[in-house]
């Protein structure tokens, strides 16, 4: 009697990590690049990447997740100013896996995806507008403006205030930014 | 973190702050605010609450599910890296310890070889070569100098030219394009280029054909591929150069020397970070490698009084260098 041979354990690790976060990987992929192909594509690309730095992925992190998927919306971010054909900032987080030692990441990475929706449905339209446009679009606050036909600098000025508006509703520490 | 601005900190820069944390500054803006950023408590303790608050932004995209085979494209491509590297942990492997093994060609039989292709190398007779229609693909050395060679099946895609009248210990396999056949009385006869018979020849032109790559790739690796000019109060001018292989050089032209005891200092500043000592130029025409690949963050420069670690003045020139 022969049993099916049990899957590689690296290879498992990646069905794991498929299993855990694909949807949301997707889903995000998709809410940037409105293109399941290309979607996919980054998808593939990100999860693959995170295998093979594995040893830096812990399931029972929470931060495991916000760490993923900042790496899809960043590739998806390449793949908009590449179709733009615009030099791509480089993005300061890049790849890193996330420092277990930063504890305000921990937290706020523990906020669920539905705590986030309603953070971000609370902020007033024209904020969470170009708050949406600058971090799902890849849209710089001059892009926007012109997007919007509004002023530069009220650009700025509703992306500072959404911000902190969104700090308040995601229950970022930010005592020291207040007494200072 | 202290959260102290700095005396220079306005509402602008903390307008900044959100966007640096969204990453979409740009340009001049982008370079003051890291100039600012650099000595500002406040604006670094902002730009890293931002951050955190949109860390879980990717969370409010509704989940989706992929097509029906996505996840099958994606474990095949898992288990071809797996394989790939199996095949190269295999192959280091048996580089550094075992003995070569016999060149195979892609329509050979899997059988074992004749005792015969296990023999020490050894110079051949050419009466006992086979002989045997000619094949465009070249086999390789090992197998033509080693012999005798029985007509195996696995040796079979492997033909060889007559060499009825070659001497044995001039008997190069032939490959594409250095041995040619012309007939005579006697029959066909192969030709071997001189480079081929003569050791010293040919090991002269393995090392020039080494020479040549290597300068060609050194050359290659040097290119410049990009110059940022730095852009600032001090008259002249300063801009970088990158080179293809990352390496970087300042230089500067026209600018006024930095006087008695004091030098220019560049600056590497990575994004949201403090500056790095990048070199010293001690006159205001000169061309110093920077220490450090800019590549994606800001040069800046500023007069000190000698080297130090960390900026004591205001920049007098920076520029931002694209990845």
């Amino acid at each position: 009697v022969s049993t099916p041979q049990a899957p590689a354990p690296e290879l498992a690790q990646l069905e794991a990590l498929y299993d855990a976060h694909h949807r949301q990987a997707i889903g995000l992929a998709y809410r940037i690049l409105n293109d399941l192909g290309d979607a996919e594509e980054v998808v593939q690309e990100v999860f693959l990447s995170a295998w093979r730095s594995g040893h830096t992925y812990n399931p029972e992190r929470g931060s495991a997740q916000t760490w993923l998927l900042s790496m899809v919306r960043n590739r998806c971010i390449d793949v908009i100013r590449a179709r733009r054909r615009r030099p791509v900032q480089p993005f300061a987080e890049g790849l890193d896996p996330p420092d277990p030692s930063d504890v305000p990441a921990q937290a706020a990475s523990n906020v669920d995806a539905e705590a986030a929706r309603v953070a971000l449905a609370s902020l007033p339209p024209e904020q969470k507008e170009v708050i949406e446009l600058a971090y799902f679009g890849g849209l710089s606050h001059t892009e926007i403006a012109t997007q919007l036909a509004a002023p530069v600098g009220t650009v700025k000025g509703r992306i500072r205030l959404g911000l902190d508006r969104l700090r308040t509703a995601m229950g970022v520490h930010q005592d020291a930014l207040s007494a200072s | 973190m202290a959260a102290t601005p700095v005396d220079d900190h306005t509402q602008e820069f903390e307008e900044l702050a959100g966007l640096s944390a969204l990453e979409v500054l740009e340009g001049d803006e982008r370079v003051r605010f890291e100039l600012h950023y650099a000595r500002c408590g406040r604006c670094q303790l902002m730009v890293r609450h931002d951050r955190e608050a949109l860390r879980s932004l990717p969370l409010t995209a509704p989940e989706m599910d992929p097509s029906p085979d996505f996840k099958a494209r994606l474990m095949q491509r898992g288990a071809a890296e797996l394989a790939a590297q199996h095949v190269a942990e295999q192959s280091s492997g048996s580089r550094t310890s075992a003995p070569p093994t016999p060149v195979s060609t892609p329509d050979s039989d899997p059988q074992p070889r004749s005792t015969a292709d296990r023999q020490p190398p050894g110079l051949t007779a050419a009466a006992q070569q086979p002989s045997g229609p000619a094949t465009d693909r070249p086999p390789a050395p090992d197998q033509l100098v080693s012999a005798p060679m029985s007509p195996g099946p696995a040796d079979a895609p492997i033909a060889r030219p007559p060499t009825t009248d070659v001497p044995p210990t001039i008997q190069f396999p032939p490959r594409a394009g250095d041995a040619r056949t012309r007939s005579t009385a006697a029959g066909p006869v192969r030709v071997i280029p001189l480079w081929r018979r003569r050791p010293i020849l040919r090991t002269l032109a393995a090392v020039f054909v080494l020479g040549l790559v290597t300068v060609g790739a050194y050359s290659y690796e040097n290119q410049p591929v990009a110059t940022v000019e730095l852009h600032g109060d001090a008259p002249g001018s300063a801009r970088v150069i990158i080179r293809r292989n990352g390496a970087a050089e300042l230089e500067m032209r026209d600018v006024p020397d930095p006087g008695p005891g004091f030098v220019y200092e560049a600056w590497i500043i990575p994004q949201g970070q403090q500056p790095i000592a990048a070199g010293v130029v001690p006159t205001g025409n000169a061309r110093v490698p920077l220490e450090g690949d800019p590549r994606g963050k800001t040069v800046a420069i500023t007069r000190e009084p000698g080297r130090v670690n960390a900026p004591t003045s205001n920049p007098l020139m920076a520029g931002a260098v694209q990845s």
